[in-house]
């Protein structure tokens, strides 16, 4: 029953989709726009297949119908009902429909979003694309990756339930469905980015219109790397949050490209340059999510996140081919439309902080990449096994990001087109003497190591040159009557909070690597050591028995921070034992508590009363990374919400004074002023514009976005269109 | 002093530029006086160099400093025993390697074909700070903005007009 229901979801969903690409397709060939019209319902049929086929593989979770060989795998009679639910993503499978569940919900949301837009072949397009990619995941569900398979031979009677890891702590009800909203969000500006080169639309319009749906993907994909390494943290064990793991590294390398795209968006549709850039940028984002779910999901990658194996490689490998060559394809063939009409005036201006920005993760993707794929390129080539571990990446990412944390803060302080060191030399001043001042409390205060004091002090400077950002934008809001948090409205200040809680994280990451302490102590009942300062008493050993879990704890007072209990807990039948460790948080240090080595008897009976190996981690700040991690999540809120809007003849950027020298810079809430006329698209009035007019061009206009505009109107173009 | 001449203080180039080198002079002080001494014995210190850039056998990705498995607590041992045998870092280094395999150090070598892992993104560096140059070149060659009259002038109106408001 189970299996009929989820197989008759995916097939409509698959079905659906297929019939959905060929109206649409049509429509837009044939101009038929009543065709693609229809076409969107198609999406709502997807979703419906795909809400049928979750509901049908919960129901055979929940109720342990273990008659689908995917629930006989994952789930066991005594597995609670939370891990149960959870058992959905806990292998290859179920967490591809996961996927096509949260894939088709975007689509629905997205035709029904753009609902009034329906007859422009933008939209038209990116639906297909997105009904593309949608079928190819519905195939796979049909296909290799079913997670509806009955059982060869007799039903068992009961399963081995989900994999240990993944059933001891609540998180994993949170953090892959938040990686997947991030991951599979890519889809819709991807969609958006292809229709633009295939319509030749290749102007702003796209951007404006995906605007929030890149920053929603890019916010919970955050969320699920924050989430990720905090579910590390407390369950893997070894007192550390992040491995530069094959998974962890998938996960964050499409965050690194989406983190460059939202910076140089601003350029474009400031300015209108960077086209290419932006489109790459997008589309190896999507290229990435593919990628990285084809390392991990593969097997051609062993690592401690990935809990599941499968055949489905070639298939994510072709797809992955298919979207890199096509994207490349696409660019190349609107090349000659995707000259910019402008270029930058100064280095020293925010958008050359934008390129250094742009340059820097750029780097750092291609680093984590490379690092990622070099043994499996080496033993393809070399035929020899080679490791690339943590000291690799910690030794390349040291300095980008040390010179991240630099531009964070001189970055936001610039204004558009072009400035002067005066400029910088005074807005500067007071967060750079901030950051100092970190510095030396910090040497007073004992901290000692060059690179942890730089980390402080940069990050102190940055904080304080983004919130006098915040703290301008908000005086602004004032003056023009709005109340102060007005200020902390709209993508530029919700970005400044977002800055903020990346420092937060810098700090964190900083404190917790460099001045962490690791020891093992053996103890026996009524024991005490003294580690880093903090106080130990082994007090006893207790066995607690639950419906799914067996443990052995190690009962340790830990002065100051109450009784914390680190186990040993065996999960379902049969299973190897996995260590539970026992945290005591706190703003200041972390004490993290393992059981290392449990006394045994020689026939391998428990001891209780014999020596116990507790494993000690003492790691200063490591909860100002969850708190920065809470940060980045509200200023993407504020950076979501309508800001103030500029009036259309408000000037936004530094002036240029003709022949040399600038002459008084006016700041105007973190921009400047801009000569209006020349507009945020820098074309230069009677000296040719450089753009392809195209059809509608002329003397004095030249096509920005989707639309030709008189080149001196210094209207708002397509901003408010979105 | 008033604020307003106080801020005007402030602003002057002069003593901006002395706050400037203020600044440095202190955090350069600074960082030399917090620059970090190690403690324990250089025996110590490498015995910890050596342990934090070899893998655990038996893990994914951690090191044998940070795993406290057996075979990481095995190869601990060992380490230190050859350290106090006088061995290399190089010596023990190619005896975990003929034990485990190149696989074992989690850092690739830096010569031979593994070093490409090491040069590429330098290399990239290098590549993406040209690319940036010749943006940024090629701006110079086009030239300063040409600005019309007409726009000047609006600039100019819109400056008097507006400082008030935004400063």
């Amino acid at each position: 029953m189970n299996a009929a229901l989820g197989q008759t979801g995916d097939l409509l969903a698959l079905v659906a989709g297929a019939v959905g690409i060929v109206v649409i397709l049509t429509g837009l060939v044939r101009h038929r726009p009543v065709l693609v019209r229809a076409g969107r319902v198609y999406a709502v049929l997807m979703l419906a297949g795909a809400v049928l086929a979750t509901v049908a593989m919960q129901h055979a979770l929940i109720t342990h119908d273990f008659r689908l060989a995917y629930v006989a795998a994952n789930n066991s009679r005594q597995t609670p009902v939370v891990y149960s639910i959870t058992g959905m993503w806990s292998a290859l499978a179920g967490s591809m429909l996961l996927w096509a569940l949260i894939l088709t919900g975007y689509v629905a949301a997205m035709v029904w979003r753009f609902r009034d837009r329906a007859d422009d072949p933008l939209v038209g397009w990116a639906t297909v694309v997105t009904y593309l990619v949608a079928v190819f995941f519905f195939a796979m569900l049909v296909g290799p990756a079913n997670p509806f398979h009955h059982v060869t031979g007799a039903v068992p009677a009961n399963g081995p339930g989900p994999n240990s890891l993944l059933q001891d702590n609540k998180l994993v009800a949170f953090h892959p469905p938040m990686l997947y909203l991030g991951f599979v969000g890519f889809t819709v500006p991807f969609a958006f980015a292809i229709a633009s080169l295939v319509t030749g639309r290749v102007g702003e319009g796209w951007q404006i219109a995906t605007r929030r749906w890149t920053l929603f993907a890019w916010a919970f994909l955050t969320v699920g790397i924050a989430l990720g390494a905090w579910w590390s943290y407390q369950v893997l064990g070894w007192g550390g949050f992040w491995g530069w793991d094959p998974v962890e590294n998938a996960a964050v390398l499409p965050w690194l490209t989406a983190t460059a795209y939202l910076h140089s968006v601003m350029v474009q549709e400031r300015r209108g340059l960077l086209r290419v850039w932006n489109l790459s940028l997008v589309v190896s984002t999507f290229c990435l999510t593919i990628l990285g779910t084809f390392l991990t999901r593969s097997g051609v990658i062993q690592s401690v996140h990935a809990f599941s194996q499968s055949d489905v490689g070639p298939e994510l490998l072709a797809f992955f081919g298919v979207t890199v060559v096509g994207g490349i394809g696409l660019i190349a063939w609107r090349g000659d439309r995707l000259r910019a009409p402008g270029s930058i005036d100064s280095p020293l201006s925010r958008e050359g902080a934008f390129l250094l920005n742009n340059l820097l993760f750029v780097l750092l993707a291609f680093v984590v990449l490379l690092g990622t794929l070099f043994p499996l390129l080496y033993a393809a080539f070399a035929g020899q096994q080679v490791t690339v571990g943590a000291p690799f990446f910690d030794t390349m990412t040291l300095p980008l990001g040390i010179c991240l944390l630099v531009l964070m803060a001189v970055g936001p302080a610039l204004p558009w087109r072009k400035t002067t060191v005066g400029t910088l030399r005074d807005r500067l001043l007071v967060p750079a003497w901030i950051g100092g001042l970190v510095v030396v409390g910090c040497v007073a205060g004992g901290v000692r190591g060059v690179p942890a004091l730089l980390a402080f002090g940069l990050g102190g400077f940055a904080a304080a040159a983004n919130v006098r950002q915040l703290v301008l934008a908000s005086r602004g809001a004032r003056r023009h009557g709005a109340a102060w948090w007005r200020g902390l409205l709209g993508r530029a200040n919700g970005g400044m909070v977002v800055h903020l809680g990346v420092v937060v994280i810098a700090v964190g990451l900083t404190g917790a690597i460099s001045f962490a302490h690791r020891s093992q102590v053996v103890l026996r009942p009524g024991q005490s050591a003294v580690v880093d300062g903090q106080r130990f008493t082994y007090e006893r050993m207790a066995e607690v028995t639950k419906p799914a879990v067996t443990a052995t704890e190690l009962v340790v007072a830990v002065a100051g921070h109450g009784i914390l209990r680190p186990a040993v807990s065996q999960f379902g039948n049969g299973s190897d034992p996995v260590g539970t460790p026992a945290i005591a948080s706190g703003p200041l240090r972390d004490i993290y508590l393992t059981v290392d080595a449990l006394p045994t008897s020689t026939q391998g009976a428990l001891v209780a009363s014999g020596p116990v190996t507790i494993g000690v981690t003492v790691q200063p700040l490591v909860s100002w990374m969850w708190a920065g991690g809470a940060l980045l999540v509200l200023g993407s809120v504020l950076a979501a919400l309508p800001g103030r809007r500029r009036r259309p003849t408000d000037p936004v950027s530094a002036p240029v004074v003709v022949g040399g020298t600038a002459g008084t810079v006016v700041e105007h809430a973190g921009a400047g002023l801009e000569p209006v006329g020349t507009g945020r698209h820098g074309i230069q009035p009677g000296s040719g514009s450089p753009a392809r007019t195209g059809a509608a061009g002329g003397p004095g206009t030249t096509p920005v976005g989707d639309v030709a505009v008189p080149v001196s109107a210094g209207l708002p173009l397509e901003r408010d269109r979105s | 002093m008033t604020a307003l001449a106080l801020a005007r203080y402030r602003r002057s180039a002069g003593v901006q530029r002395a706050a400037w080198i203020v600044l440095l002079v202190v955090t350069a002080a600074a960082l030399v006086a917090g620059w970090h001494r190690p403690a324990g014995s250089l025996r110590s210190q490498r015995i910890a160099a050596i342990e934090s850039s070899v893998k655990c056998p038996s893990c994914e990705d951690l090191s044998v400093a940070q795993s406290t498995a057996p075979t990481a607590i095995a190869v601990r041992a060992a380490i230190v025993a050859r350290v106090d045998r006088g061995q290399s870092t190089a010596q023990i280094e190619e005896f975990l390697v003929s034990r485990y395999g190149t696989g074992i150090l989690l850092q690739p070598s830096t010569s031979g074909a593994t070093g490409l892992v090491w040069e590429l993104p330098l290399v990239a560096a290098a590549a993406g700070i040209g690319a940036l140059g010749v943006v940024f070149w090629r701006r110079r060659r086009i030239g300063g903005l040409v600005v019309a009259a007409e726009d000047d002038d609006l600039v100019r109106r819109a400056l008097a007009g507006e400082t008030e408001r935004t400063l």
